[in-house]
């Protein structure tokens, strides 16, 4: 009897509906984030900011070495004259042709020229956005050159952020948009976080060896708690299922797909 | 004829269940035999005075319904194990040991052909001739070289370890390796890639050194164990099994011990010490920094955790798991009652004999017979793989061990099992019925063999959108302006997102100006009369000409224009502003949610099978990981078999089906074999249920037999 009755509590125990967990992985990132990279090869002459500095847009960042430019733009200008004169006296010579050479390199010494003063514009890099900058020390690269488009700075405002959830692709079927998601960072510890799924990326894509669909929620940052690049752990709930269903299903998938079921 | 016990056997009570067993101990062999309780009962009854009808007189008296044959067969296999010796009577004065009154008068062959122990007897040289060259064959699969006497070490070693098997040691291997368990299954993603360095060719020989100490730690966790009970601890060597090399000691002492609980202590000693070290690797491979030693730590986790559980505690293999389950469902020679079970029930369904009376009572019999069909399974499938993964190893020396376990194993126990069947009654109406079985199961096997699979072949497949829109930097380039997001729905001509390249834009104004210069100049060498020249400048004019469209068509395609109508589903499209692209990154991707197809790879030895489920053009069945279903139309394959990957998730680096291997260039991987691809497109209805990387199998009819089939299971080419 006693016998009978532990069965039958195991077994209500078994089928008892739980909402069904899918553990994934998350990862803090930036609501906005915008890299400031470096707009031609020229020498890195200062840095104002650090890491963690909070910058507001317009503020400057970087400065660059403008002195070969203004070299290159005093040879251009003298060259630029030299074309005028040529012209000029082709022209008093009757030579019209000679005349619209002359003209055609004035022109594009002057494109030249206009290059290179939109660079020496450029020399100072000023913030793009109202934000913190989350990466990029520069202090150890001043006086070195820097190339066309290298990644110099990240900003990003960190009031609000995203935690992407790695939702393994096998479980997708029963995640879906506004599933309720619990989210902790066992590196700042405290409370999960519940809130609801708010968007799933429509393609799943390859990270750290798994194909994942990620998706996505945003949450309050006060005081910069949540830093970019944090990683912690996620469940989202999916449909009623049976507890023991529950707990098998993940490892009894994993079982089928390794033997090519 | 007098029976009689040999001097050195001693016999010892055991409660068996709930009835009394006993144990016998040959002193000369150092063997044991364990008895249930109706044969402890005849052995008890043999007291060196009575004969063969004597004692089955005394087994009926004590109404046991055993037969003349189950009696002799009884008393056969312990003469075979030199426990029991017939001996003739000193007063008949007959040298062979025949009873006088046994077999009737003048007529010397009568008692042989009609005793069946005498007739037993009568094969016994025959038998133990046989069993001299079959022990010579069995030497070359598994051969044993004592080393020393290890009992003196295992004494000394008691001081040392003896205390991981008191309560307190108990208490913290449980606590070791229950965090260790916690910590791998918390860590398994990670774990998973130091996992495949396991099988690197670079790492078989640290792997052949971490299992022969595992396996030495193994049985000295059975010698401290048994030497900590007081049992005395027998030769230890090293012995060789499928080549493989193996540590062994002898404790088969431990079944004097009466207590059952000492006796399975022993017995998973070696699991339980190995668990512990697996435990440790657990923990070491999470503190060692990336390197060697931290794949070291994994390789001692798999082969002294896992590969333990599977090989040394499982209960279908006749190592310590099985006779730990002997030992605690009370049946000495599980193994061996119940495969006569099994064979009995098998001939009684094959050949309408009568199965002989089992010895076990109660649920014990269904156990064990239910045990013998499982580990007859198991046995097969497992003794297979390795039969055939010998045959690859050293050469010819290999195949050689796999035709002789193949011989012992297989070959000569149905051999020997024909000859008795054939000879056993001698009526031609049973061997007619023999032969009738044996064709029978012949032409079923060939049947089934030849017989198309009714198994399916999985076929990989991933979705991806159909004619996706994938658009790339035409140049190295900024990001100047991006005016779509994810989700957002775009028209043919709408224009998504803008690059600047100032120095492409420069260049360009500088090619229009000489161009401008060349025509200039063409003209005023015409004017001069300088034809040659004219010409010249008129030809470098139409090259440069020819770089200016090229140049504004660069320029063109730095506005990213949607070429379809869809949805873009690139995500986080803002964090590209601003940034720098180099040529070919890609941009952005357009679709159509509604617009799904399913790219079908297709191995070189699905070909076939899959060429005629697209023949057939018939819907097949697509099972996606994770449980969905859909119905797909195979489609034809493209021409060409190719090694670059299908799509990044089908890759087994990301737990996709296909194994990969490096790509020649830096980051890039192939698949290990050339493959076919085929595109299937699915119905509107269907894709907007299913997304973009989901992997799964299409399910096509296979074209095998089962018999290819399975070899090719067998021989690893099935997957």
């Amino acid at each position: 009897m006693t016998l009978l009755m532990m069965t039958c509590l195991v077994s209500l125990l078994a089928a008892f509906p739980v909402r069904y967990p899918v553990h994934c992985l998350a990862q803090v990132r930036p609501v906005r984030q915008r890299i400031v990279a470096a707009p031609f090869e020229a020498t890195l002459l200062t840095n104002h900011v650090r890491p963690g500095d909070e910058v507001r847009v317009g503020q400057v960042l970087l400065e660059l070495d403008g002195r070969p430019l203004r070299l290159e733009l005093e040879s251009i200008a003298a060259e630029i004259q030299l074309s005028e004169k040529e012209q000029n006296m082709t022209l008093a010579g009757g030579d019209v042709a000679g005349s619209q050479q002359a003209a055609l390199q004035k022109q594009q010494l002057n494109r030249r020229r206009d290059l290179l003063q939109d660079r020496l514009q450029k020399l100072t890099i000023t913030s793009p956005i109202d934000g913190v900058v989350i990466g990029g020390d520069l202090r150890q690269y001043i006086g070195s050159p820097l190339k066309l488009g290298q990644s110099l700075l990240e900003i990003a405002p960190l009031d609000r952020i995203n935690v992407e959830v790695e939702i393994p692709e096998f479980e997708i079927g029963y995640v879906d948009p506004g599933s309720d998601t619990r989210v902790r960072f066992s590196a700042i510890g405290g409370d999960s976080h519940h809130q609801a799924l708010e968007r799933i990326y429509p393609a799943a894509e390859v990270r750290q060896s798994e194909n994942v669909f990620v998706g996505e929620i945003t949450l309050e940052n006060p005081g910069g708690r949540y830093r970019p690049g944090m990683t912690g752990d996620a469940v989202v709930y999916g449909p009623m299922r049976p507890l023991v269903w529950s707990h098998v299903r993940g490892g009894w998938e994993r079982l089928l797909w390794w033997i090519g079921y | 004829m007098i029976l009689r016990l040999d001097e050195t056997v001693t016999l010892r009570p055991r409660t068996i269940g709930t009835q009394s067993g006993a144990i016998a101990h040959h002193g000369g062999l150092g063997q044991y035999f364990q008895f249930g309780p109706e044969e402890a009962f005849v052995v008890g009854l043999i007291d060196g005075r009575r004969g063969m009808t004597e004692l089955t007189a005394a087994i009926h008296d004590a109404g046991m319904d055993w037969t003349p044959e189950e009696i002799s067969e009884f008393l056969s296999m312990l003469v075979r194990g030199h426990v029991l010796i017939a001996s003739g009577d000193p007063a008949s004065g007959r040298p062979d040991g025949r009873d006088a009154g046994e077999g009737g008068a003048g007529d010397a062959d009568a008692p042989v052909r009609d005793d069946p122990l005498l007739r037993q007897e009568a094969s016994l040289a025959q038998a133990a001739r046989t069993r001299l060259w079959l022990g010579s064959l069995s030497s070359v699969i598994s051969l044993r070289f004592p080393i020393m006497n290890f009992d003196g070490v295992a004494r000394r070693l008691v001081g040392h370890v003896g205390w991981l098997f008191t309560p307190v040691g108990v208490l913290l291997w449980s606590m070791l390796v229950g965090s260790s368990f916690v910590l791998m299954l918390s860590s398994q993603d990670a774990f998973k890639t130091d996992l495949r360095r396991i099988f690197d060719a670079s790492m078989w020989m640290p792997l052949l050194v971490i299992w022969v100490i595992c396996k030495a730690v193994h049985e000295t966790g059975h010698a401290v164990a048994a030497s900590r009970q007081g049992v005395t601890v027998g030769k230890t060597g090293i012995m060789f099994f499928l080549l493989a090399p193996l540590a062994y000691v002898d404790v088969t002492d431990a079944w004097k011990l009466p207590g059952r609980f000492a006796r399975v202590q022993i017995a998973l000693a070696g699991v339980y010490l190995e668990l512990g070290v697996a435990a440790v690797a657990a923990w070491a491979w999470y503190w060692l920094p990336d390197g060697r030693g931290q794949y070291l730590a994994a390789q001692v986790f798999v082969v002294a955790g896992p590969a333990t559980i599977l090989v040394n505690a499982n209960p279908l293999l006749r190592l310590d798991g099985y006779y730990v389950l002997s030992d605690w469902v009370d049946v000495p020679n599980l193994r061996t009652h119940g495969r006569k079970q099994l064979v009995g029930c098998i001939e009684r369904m094959l050949l309408g004999i009568k199965p002989q009376r089992s010895l076990l009572f109660g649920w014990r019999r269904g156990f064990a017979t239910m045990h013998a069909v499982a580990s007859v399974v198991f046995q097969v499938v497992w003794m297979s793989g390795l039969v055939i993964a010998v045959s690859y190893w050293a050469h010819g020396l290999g195949v050689l061990v796999a035709c002789v376990a193949v011989l012992l194993w297989a070959v000569l126990p149905l051999l020997r099992w024909s000859i008795f069947r054939w000879n056993n009654d001698g009526s031609w109406r049973s061997r007619r019925r023999f032969v009738g079985a044996l064709f029978t199961l012949f032409l079923i096997g060939q049947w089934v063999s030849a017989s198309r699979s009714p198994l399916h072949r999985r076929v990989p497949i991933v979705v991806q959108n159909t004619d996706e829109q994938i658009a790339r930097a035409s140049a190295d380039a900024f990001v100047t302006g991006v005016y779509v997001s994810a989700g957002d729905r775009v028209d043919v001509g709408t224009m998504m997102m803008e690059l600047e390249d100032a120095e492409l834009r420069v260049r360009r104004d500088q090619i229009a100006d000489r161009l401008e210069l060349a025509r200039h100049r063409a003209i005023q060498f015409r004017r001069q009369n300088e034809l040659a020249k004219a010409d010249g400048e008129a030809e470098q004019a139409v090259s440069l000409e020819r770089q200016l469209v090229e140049l504004d068509g660069q320029l063109a395609e730095l506005r990213v224009i949607a070429t379809r109508n869809g949805i873009v589903t690139t995500p986080r499209t803002d964090e590209l502003l601003g940034s720098f692209v180099n040529a070919g990154d890609e941009l952005l991707r357009v679709s159509d949610p509604h617009e799904k197809e399913l790219l079908v790879s297709v191995s070189e030895k699905d070909i076939s099978a899959y060429t005629l489920a697209a023949r057939r053009a018939e819907p097949v069945r697509v099972r996606f990981r994770g449980g969905g279903r859909i119905q797909a139309l195979p489609t034809a394959l493209e021409p060409r078999a190719r090694t670059s990957l299908p799509h990044p998730a089908l890759a087994a680096t990301a737990g996709g089906p296909l194994p990969v291997q490096p790509g020649e260039r830096a980051g890039d991987v192939e698949t290990i074999a050339p493959r076919m691809q085929a595109v299937s497109r699915v119905r509107s209805v269907v894709a907007t249920a299913i997304r973009d990387g989901q992997i799964g199998t299409m399910v096509i009819s296979d074209d095998r037999s089962l018999g290819e089939r399975l070899m090719q299971w067998m021989t690893g080419a099935e997957r």
